[in-house]
């Protein structure tokens, strides 16, 4: 995996929030809305081999799927295609790691949704969080988010969290109750609700919350092609109860 | 021991063709555009469970008002067509003509068990169409002597 950098941010320590197609593209809404809020520019993009043969035409100018926008102090990186195998995860997460080291960040924050098969009654979704290293758990005690203590993780998330764990980079996961296989724009609000608090962004959701229809039927393809390839990793997974009792 | 390893590769192959079966039918899937221009109709994104006793199937109706919803049931299938509220405007194609507007959702889906349509029920919560089948030849319980 290659990274082209078209520009870099004049700061010290900027954070990286990674959002990424997952379950309900909770993660893909999240990023999309920063960006357009904050105004940020494009400033670097993925590319490798293993990629599909693919851009992107937005206002007649051609994109790589997988972009790195910027402004301030924050970075956030998204992908308007699934991941579509585990080795293109693999090396993606690796990649991004990377990106974050030469950054020098102060912490990779991802975020995405959590299956949860009652969602349809829950007005509002709750959030919950893994944190890596002491700065990663000191931003989510902080924020007063519910730590997620016992389950597996599976996909892209679970191999950055990999990868900030053995290079010792503060890190965290931030995870919204959302739908499984459809688009879920609610769970993306209480998502950048939570990064309001957490990282003092000021983003409106009241734009997201009222386009939410609007947004569901223009992610019918990614979820479509999201949801294949979550079902090939076996993102089922994260439905299951680890058998270790005592580590 | 012979006879065994036999069945063994046998089962392997199966198993085998099973996956290159349904990779077939994904792909298939995917490389299928999720909207008719002629129709005007987008096919919405919906799901498939099986219980012991149910076949529940959903679909993401967003746009649309519970009133504007039809649904078809057979043995076999579910056939869904929805009107959304206000026609959906796409941006992009513009080789299909000036302006790409929807008017509905449409999607027939073959069930994995045969069901008593007549005994369907169907909600409809947050724009999430759900029905429930009861499978025509249901699970027995099997008592131990």
């Amino acid at each position: 995996m290659r990274i082209v950098e078209k520009k870099s941010l004049l700061v010290e320590s900027p954070y990286l929030i990674n959002g990424l197609p997952d379950v309900g593209l909770v993660g893909t809404i999240a990023a999309y809305h920063i960006i357009s809020q904050m105004k940020m520019e494009e400033v670097a993009y993925f590319d490798s081999e293993m990629l599909p043969p693919v851009i992107v035409l937005h206002r007649g100018e051609p994109k790589m799927p997988i972009r790195v926008y910027g402004r301030d102090t924050f970075y956030v990186i998204t992908s308007e295609i699934a991941i579509p195998s585990v080795e293109l995860i693999r090396s993606l997460a690796k990649s991004i790691v990377d990106y974050a080291v030469e950054k020098n960040v102060k912490a990779v924050v991802s975020v995405g949704g959590l299956a949860t098969p009652n969602r349809v009654e829950i007005k509002e979704p709750k959030v919950f969080g893994i944190a890596i290293h002491e700065e990663g758990k000191r931003i989510l005690s902080e924020a007063n988010i519910l730590p997620l203590e016992e389950g597996y993780i599976v996909g892209i998330y679970a191999m950055i969290l990999k990868e900030c764990l053995e290079r010792r980079i503060p890190s965290v996961l931030l995870l919204a109750q959302s739908h499984r296989g459809y688009p879920d724009p609610g769970a993306a609000a209480s998502i950048l609700k939570v990064l309001n608090k957490m990282l003092g962004l000021n983003i409106d959701v009241t734009q997201l919350l009222k386009e939410e229809e609007q947004i569901r039927i223009k992610l019918r393809e990614l979820m479509r092609r999201t949801n294949t390839a979550l079902n090939r990793m076996q993102k089922s997974h994260e439905f299951e109860v680890p058998p270790m009792m005592y580590v | 021991m012979a006879f065994r390893r036999i069945s063994e590769i046998v089962e392997e192959i199966r198993r085998e063709i099973r996956r290159l079966l349904e990779d077939i039918e994904r792909d298939l899937e995917l490389n299928r555009p999720m909207w008719d221009y002629k129709s005007k109709s987008l096919e919405p994104l919906c799901t498939i469970e099986e219980s012991e006793n149910e076949v529940i199937v959903t679909f993401d109706l967003p746009m649309v008002d519970k009133n504007n919803i039809k649904i078809n049931a057979t043995e076999d299938t579910v056939e869904i067509e929805a009107q959304l509220k206000e026609g959906f405007k796409v941006e992009g194609p513009r080789y299909l003509g000036e302006e790409l507007r929807f008017t509905c959702f449409r999607k027939v889906l073959r069930l994995p068990s045969k069901v008593d349509p007549m005994k369907a029920r169907a909600s409809f919560r947050g724009g999430i169409l759900e029905i429930r089948l009861p499978k025509k030849v249901k699970g027995y319980r099997i008592k131990i002597e």
